[in-house]
């Protein structure tokens, strides 16, 4: 019966489109996904030549402004602290993700019922877990069972080394007498699936050569192609077409600079927080004069990102920092779950991360004057270099409406589509926030040993969290989707993406991210089978 | 897009620059600036910045009365030290170009004791960590809410 169901285009071929056309395809359902960017060859990646390092600041930056490449397009981050990092490609930016891939807590899908804040996800914690733990089949996430701070997880490949650096880090955590475990990371510890062991490599965030970081084209993509998915790339899509106010009959897009349309049944937008507000923002018509599925007035609002500050710490001793998997070592959620008394709602996560590479940290010293130009720069640089510890505080962003993105209205894309511009504040909750994660990571190095620390934050260029910009809900006037991914307002469109993320939490979000584009692809498959409300837009 | 080629004078200019503010180091191993030719990555990326380089060296030339050859690494310094908009800018961009292509080099990091890439497809070792250290983190029980 399903090879006959009407087909499906997903827009976008990162992490949640990769995972919802797997979940499409594999319940015999025709799916093309249309992606902007094309195939990265991991044989290529820059870690395999000579010469490696200068990719970070060019072709493989993870600023779009900066790369400029084909597949990029213009972001206005002008009126907002933190600028937005992404990668357009097949697997998006999970190709340059560290690969931190822990799950939410239950806590961070009710903060309005137990802190008053935002607000409650329409699915409880056990409902996505079903879903984390269906992703986690496809994706080889490293970890350790019993951590305290979490619900059990299963099926956990062995973690990563925590190096020495994590070690001696560890120790401070234990003084402190602080939470600390490995980190959850989307590496395979050993040879998962097609995925080959992690060989401990260093810079993940420049694509994986081995193909041990589990990036959406590793795992979900050939799994998904198999089963019958169509894949294209270089097609940027421009507008969703909604000829009358209650479904969409295909979408616009380019292709070598030549406009295109193509037909389907049901339109799935899998672009992250910044990209599927863009889209939906340009679809207007004189149905939807504020962008398409959008009688909310909700599309592009409260965006959050992940507001992170950088904690640092010399050692007398080296710490080989530089060694293994750079963003993943172990992690602390100490501070996670809400405490009045620090004066602030909600928390964050530690993260240690790796040393850098030789050059970023070059670079990133001379810029904060702590190593000079001229004739003892290389004496400087070898006597600190690896004898550093790293944390990055990760805290979680709460929703508010006059964060928001919108369409710039002068500068556009190659194709002429205008581009997004980005409108965010940080708050106070999480200035007060990233100020209490500063001081307590620096309490950890100091408790490890560190004779000297440097902090900042907010750290401008890791906007790579992008969220809340379509969220769901039951209530169509305080959310665009419902918690199968499906708009209120036009019942044959879903979104798949971040952008429906209630909250934030304070994690990184890519685990969930797949684990709710599966359960969107399970929406429009009980869509498909007339077991889905068809929603109309009647306001 | 139109790219102006440097001129030899500009090249000269950032040659000695070079020189200057990436001269080696006492390890005799480790080459100065001009030991090698700049990369096309450089040249291509310093191009951008004519305007800037310009800028700077008749700022240098202002100060000092003298060659760039000639100055010493207190006069960098001095004019680091200083942070005028011309020494601002030019660092900014194409202080990272430097680092960039002088610390890619074979025999640069060959000399600082680093491997040219990551070592693919043999690995790293990292330490493997202790993880009864977490004994005490294990015993706290359920911390979620």
């Amino acid at each position: 019966m399903e090879e006959n169901l009407p087909g499906v285009i997903v827009i976008g071929a990162g992490a949640a489109g990769a995972a919802v056309s797997y979940g499409l395809a594999k319940s015999g359902i025709s799916v093309i996904c249309l992606e902007q960017g094309d195939y990265t060859n991991p044989s290529i990646y820059p870690s395999t030549e000579i010469g490696w390092e200068k990719y970070k600041f060019s072709a493989f930056n993870s600023d779009p402004n900066v790369r400029m490449g084909k597949a990029d397009y213009p972001i206005n981050n002008a009126n907002s602290p933190i600028s937005v990092a992404n990668f357009n490609a097949v697997g998006g930016s999970t190709i340059l993700f560290s690969g931190h891939y822990p799950r939410l807590h239950p806590s961070d899908l009710r903060s309005y019922s137990l802190d008053g804040v935002a607000c409650d996800w329409p699915i409880s914690y056990e409902e996505l877990e079903i879903y984390y733990n269906r992703n986690q089949e496809n994706v080889a996430v490293a970890g350790l069972a019993g951590d305290p701070s979490y619900p059990p997880i299963k099926n956990l490949l062995p973690p990563v080394p925590m190096g020495k650096m994590g070690q001696v880090l560890a120790e401070g955590f234990n003084k402190k007498g602080w939470h600390w475990w490995p980190a959850y990371s989307a590496i395979a510890t050993r040879d998962f699936h097609s995925q080959n062991k992690c060989i401990n490599l260093g810079p993940c965030n420049l694509g994986c050569p081995q193909g041990a970081k589990s990036s959406a084209d590793v795992t979900y993509w050939p799994k998904a192609i198999k089963l019958g998915a169509k894949l294209l790339t270089n097609c940027r899509v421009s507008e969703i077409v909604a000829p009358n106010p209650h479904e969409v009959t295909g979408v616009k897009y380019f292709i070598n600079g030549e406009e295109k349309f193509l037909a389907c049944k049901i339109v799935v937008l899998a672009c992250n927080g910044v990209g599927t507000p863009r889209i939906l923002l340009n679809s207007k018509s004189k149905f939807a004069p504020k962008g398409l599925a959008n009688s909310s007035g909700l599309i592009g609002k409260n965006l959050m990102f992940h507001p992170l500050a950088y904690v640092e710490g010399e050692f007398p001793e080296g710490l080989d920092s530089n060694l293994g998997p750079q963003g993943c070592s172990i992690s602390s959620q100490e501070f996670y779950e809400s405490d009045p008394s620090r004066g602030f709602v909600r928390g964050y996560t530690m993260q240690v991360l790796r040393g850098p590479s030789p050059i970023e940290y070059i670079i990133g010293n001379i810029r904060r004057k702590s190593l000079r130009w001229g004739k003892t720069q290389i004496e400087e640089f070898l006597s600190k270099y690896n004898k550093t510890a790293h944390i990055s505080i990760i805290c979680e962003d709460l929703p508010d409406p006059s964060n928001f993105v919108d369409l710039d209205p002068t500068q556009t894309d190659s194709d002429g589509i205008p581009a997004p511009r980005i409108n965010y504040k940080l708050s106070e909750n999480s200035k007060k926030m990233l100020a209490h994660g500063i001081r307590r990571a620096e309490e950890v190095m100091t408790s490890a040993g560190a004779t000297k620390t440097f902090s900042f934050g907010p750290v401008r260029d890791t906007g790579w969290h992008l969220m809340g910009t379509a969220r769901m809900g039951s209530d169509p006037q305080n959310s665009v989707v419902n918690e199968w991914g499906q708009s209120h307002d036009i019942s044959n469109l879903f979104i798949a993406d971040s952008s429906i993320f209630v909250t934030s939490g304070g994690v990184n979000p890519a685990a969930t991210i797949q684990a709710l584009a599966l359960k969107v692809s399970d929406g429009v498959i009980e869509y498909l089978r007339g077991n889905m409300p068809h929603v109309r837009a009647v306001r | 897009m139109t790219i102006n080629l440097l001129s030899k004078e500009s090249l000269s200019f950032l040659n000695n620059l070079g020189n200057l503010i990436l001269p080696g180091s006492t390890n005799p191993y480790v080459p100065r600036w001009d030991a090698e030719l700049p990369s096309k990555y450089f040249v291509v990326e310093v191009e951008k910045f004519q305007m800037t380089i310009e800028s700077f060296k008749n700022h240098l030339s202002n100060k000092f009365k003298k060659p760039i050859d000639e100055l010493i690494d207190e006069d960098l310094q001095a004019i680091i030290a200083e942070n005028s908009t011309a020494t601002r800018n030019f660092f900014q961009s194409i202080g990272d170009c430097y680092i960039n292509d002088f610390y890619s080099r074979p025999k640069v990091l060959s000399a600082l004791g680093f491997s040219q890439v990551p070592p693919f497809p043999n690995g790293n070792y990292p330490f493997v960590g202790n993880l009864e250290e977490l004994e005490a983190v294990f015993k706290r029980g359920r911390m979620y809410r």
